[in-house]
């Protein structure tokens, strides 16, 4: 213990103030160094550097047991090369494969028409000022807060052939009864709309950002000129907008795409695989029949499927973001 | 004196006599008195946390409120999961494939245990069972268990065979069969018949189809794209026309013409008196619609007649008939089986102590109180089904008082079993097989394209066990 007599008052300090300044001004010494100019966005990035090697172990370890008969009720794992992917394209497992294939495309097709044009036009609706807008704003982004299964358990209730309020309400427009979830005509068009009532939201207030970050000039003076509010969308806000719009089509792509969780609780990937996304069969492959070197096949072909679709997207909004600088 | 002798000796031959009688009295009755008169170290591992996944199901309601009869008894301390069917077993199944081990003990049937027993992650409880230790025989009573549904837990790994011997993969905590639940209020008023084979049946459907005006249906079954969809009355019905679903050599067998025809008429009987949405019904929407009283017949478990006949769960409570499954061409009556069972982890770290939980759940004194305070149905000891408050419970339950019990006591000792050919990839085919039914009731297919179809996926399934059997090359 140390007492320091300084103007009258009395400093005590427990530890070795010389050996608490050198550590202090080692740290200083080495904070300056470590974060500089240079380093900052590294150390930044770091935390998701981190994150991504932890996501990169697992997604490695898959791909390489694609290539592998991997079934623990079975036995040990065996090296079987490129036989899964084989079987997938034209051998045992094709026809499940390619009507994944097709249900996987449709669904992510539809989606993604329905939200960026229901999405376009939300926001272009909430980019007017009136009375009350702000709430309006509020109370459109309320679907997307609900979590996708809860979403399809909500719709499966309404969707319910017999007690469900959408055939209720039909029957008094003198619609038939249909099985909408149960009907393997009407199961994919009803996923596809529990999938545009959650994710639009998040479309039209992407886009709804975007439209408010235009420059004011050009629509001020094409107005001037007196050009019609049709020329001023497809001349200006659309080319203007189209850097938003790629980010926005971007993640729906790789969402739907991916989507799982709502359509295996809306309807199992039945009836009769009406639903049955490559996700969903590659779930079953794995979760249900333990055939899990089947299962990684079917990921990786899905991840490829989103790797090379974000590939052309990515480059197509770079290119958007020099013509909008031009 | 020698009259005085005599006195004496007749007395205390008497006393012996009472003393062996009351000793044996007490010994017979041993498994009546509860856990703390057992000969078992409750206490043994005082402070050990046990986790229980649990199924969404009348026996996990019927468990959950005994739970702390156990802490109290033992100072174990007891957690436990609770899911519905389809993603518990899932859920299960990333647990124990991924090793985490979270579950000490779960709820089990033998199809799973079939998969489970063959990656090595379900434990042998005959080791526990036959521990000294561990369990108190005598105050357990193996034997109250009915054998049918003992042995449907017991399976020494032979595809195709092999059930009742073997390994002991779990304790059976309710068991049911697969019984025609009709409007017995409803068959005298529309003068319709009990139906004893699938023709009539179709026919009584679809007449009741048609009394019952539109927000009212004939039949109701399970249809979710799932093995359990084929499991209960559509199983049932299939293994009546004497078929079943792999041939000796584990080649699928469900496209047979007799296995067509039968589909034909369940097929055909959805289409034109099922409910509208078929195939996204679970056994609880079926059980729930028919509760409801929007069904006339559900071709499904005999014990959710415990929820048909509570007017607290039911609008229909007095109404329902409960007859044994159509029989085959042949007259053949038979039905499947599904006991919940409850199992142990192989890769729990607290193996005695889940052993003690499982000695105390499956004891006559837990079930008796599950079945009686609790509605737990049907239960698995002979005790508690011929148990004088368990038979005033179901006493009245049918169309005529008694009919109830009639029906299980004959699937116990005559038409009950499991009729699925055991493997380890037994859900999958299930799962596959309920695809066909899928397409044929869209009418994407033909009945008998869409079991072909079906066939050639089962056939990819069970070709890895055809190969280690040396059947196929």
């Amino acid at each position: 213990m140390h007492k320091n007599k300084n103007n009258g008052h009395t400093e005590v300090s427990i530890f070795f103030p010389e050996t608490v300044a050198k550590i202090r001004s080692c740290l200083i010494r080495a904070k300056r160094r470590i974060v500089t100019r240079k380093t900052i966005p590294y150390l930044l990035y770091f935390p998701a550097f981190i994150a991504t090697v932890g996501i990169l172990y697992p997604f490695g370890r898959s791909v390489v047991l694609s290539f592998y008969e991997y079934n623990p009720t079975y036995g040990p794992a065996y090296f079987i090369g490129v036989q899964n992917y084989i079987d997938l394209f034209q051998g045992v497992t094709s026809p499940s494969f390619w009507l994944s294939l097709r249900v996987t495309l449709i669904y992510a097709f539809a989606n993604i028409s329905i939200q960026l044009i229901l999405g376009l036009g939300i926001a272009l609706l909430l980019v007017r000022t009136f009375a009350g807008y702000r709430i309006v704003r509020a109370v459109v982004l309320f679907p997307f807060m609900i979590p996708p299964i809860i979403e399809a358990m909500m719709w499966k209730l309404m969707y319910e052939p017999v007690t469900g309020i959408i055939n209720y309400i039909g029957s008094f427009l003198g619609i038939p009864r249909i099985g909408w979830l149960g009907d393997a005509a009407w199961a994919l068009p009803s996923v596809i709309v529990i999938d545009v009532h959650n994710f639009t939201p998040f479309v039209a207030i992407i886009l709804l950002a975007g439209l408010q970050s235009l420059p004011k000039r050009p629509f001020e003076a094409a107005q001037v000129d007196g050009a019609s509010s049709w020329f001023i969308l497809r001349n200006l806000t659309f080319p203007l907008l189209k850097p938003v719009l790629y980010v926005v089509l971007l993640f729906r792509f790789i969402e739907s795409l991916i989507m799982f969780d709502m359509i295996y609780a809306a309807t199992h990937g039945g009836p009769a695989n009406a639903t049955m996304s490559i996700h969903v069969n590659a779930y079953y492959h794995g979760m249900r029949w333990t055939m899990f070197g089947t299962s990684f096949a079917f990921l990786v072909i899905l991840w490829a499927m989103v790797f090379s679709g974000s590939f052309f997207i990515i480059r197509a909004w770079r290119k958007s973001l020099e013509a909008r600088m031009v | 004196m020698l009259r005085k002798r005599s006195l004496v000796s007749i007395c205390l031959g008497l006393v012996l006599l009472m003393g062996f009688s009351l000793n044996g009295f007490a010994q017979e009755k041993k498994w009546l008195l509860p856990p703390e008169k057992a000969n078992v170290d409750w206490t043994a591992y005082k402070g050990t946390t046990l986790t229980i996944g649990l199924n969404k199901h009348p026996y996990t309601e019927s468990l959950r409120p005994l739970i702390s009869q156990f802490e109290e008894l033992t100072g174990i301390e007891v957690a436990y999961v609770i899911l519905p069917e389809e993603e518990f077993f899932e859920k299960l199944l990333i647990d124990l494939s991924s090793g985490a081990g979270l579950f000490d003990i779960y709820m089990t049937s033998p199809m799973f245990e079939w998969r489970y027993q063959y990656a090595g992650w379900v434990e042998d409880l005959f080791p526990y069972y036959n521990n000294p230790k561990l369990t108190d025989k005598e105050w357990y009573n193996r034997e109250d268990f009915f054998p049918l549904v003992l042995r449907a837990n017991e399976w020494d790994g032979t595809i195709g065979g092999g059930m009742g011997e073997g390994r002991w993969n779990g304790i059976p905590v309710m068991v049911e069969f697969y019984v025609q639940a009709y409007r017995e209020d409803l068959r005298k008023k529309w003068g319709l018949t009990v139906p004893q084979d699938y023709p009539e049946w179709y026919d009584v459907v679809t007449k009741a189809d048609e009394q019952g005006g539109p927000d009212f249906f004939g039949i109701v079954e399970r249809g979710i794209r799932s093995w359990s969809t084929v499991h209960s009355g559509y199983y049932t019905g299939f293994n009546s026309w004497g078929q079943k679903e792999l041939t000796k050599d584990l080649y699928a067998s469900i496209d047979t013409p007799e296995a067509i025809e039968f589909t034909k008429i369940w097929i055909k009987a959805l289409q034109d008196a099922g409910v509208p949405g078929w195939p996204t019904y679970t056994w609880y929407d079926g059980m729930e619609s028919y509760a409801a009283g929007r069904i006339y017949m559900y071709n499904d478990c005999d014990f959710f007649a415990a929820t048909y006949e509570n007017p607290a769960k039911s609008t229909i409570a007095g109404k329902s008939g409960y007859a044994l499954p159509p029989a085959g061409p042949d007259g053949r009556i038979v039905s499947n089986l599904w006991t919940w069972a409850l199992g142990m982890s192989a890769l729990s770290r607290h193996k005695e102590a889940a052993w003690l939980f499982l000695q105390w759940a499956t004891s006559y004194h837990s079930m008796i109180d599950a079945t009686v305070k609790h509605n737990n149905f049907n239960p698995t000891r002979k005790s508690i089904w011929e148990h004088p408050d368990v038979a005033n419970m179901v006493k009245n339950w049918g169309a005529y008082p008694g009919e109830y019990v009639e029906t299980v006591n004959l699937m116990l000792t005559k038409y009950g079993d499991i009729r699925w050919t055991p493997n380890p990839d037994v859900t999958a085919v299930g799962d596959i097989w309920a695809d066909a039914l899928h397409e044929a009731y869209a009418r994407q297919k033909t009945v008998e394209q869409a079991l072909k179809s079906s066939s050639k996926g089962i056939n990819r399934i069970m070709r890895k066990w055809r190969i280690a059997l040396g059947i196929e090359k």
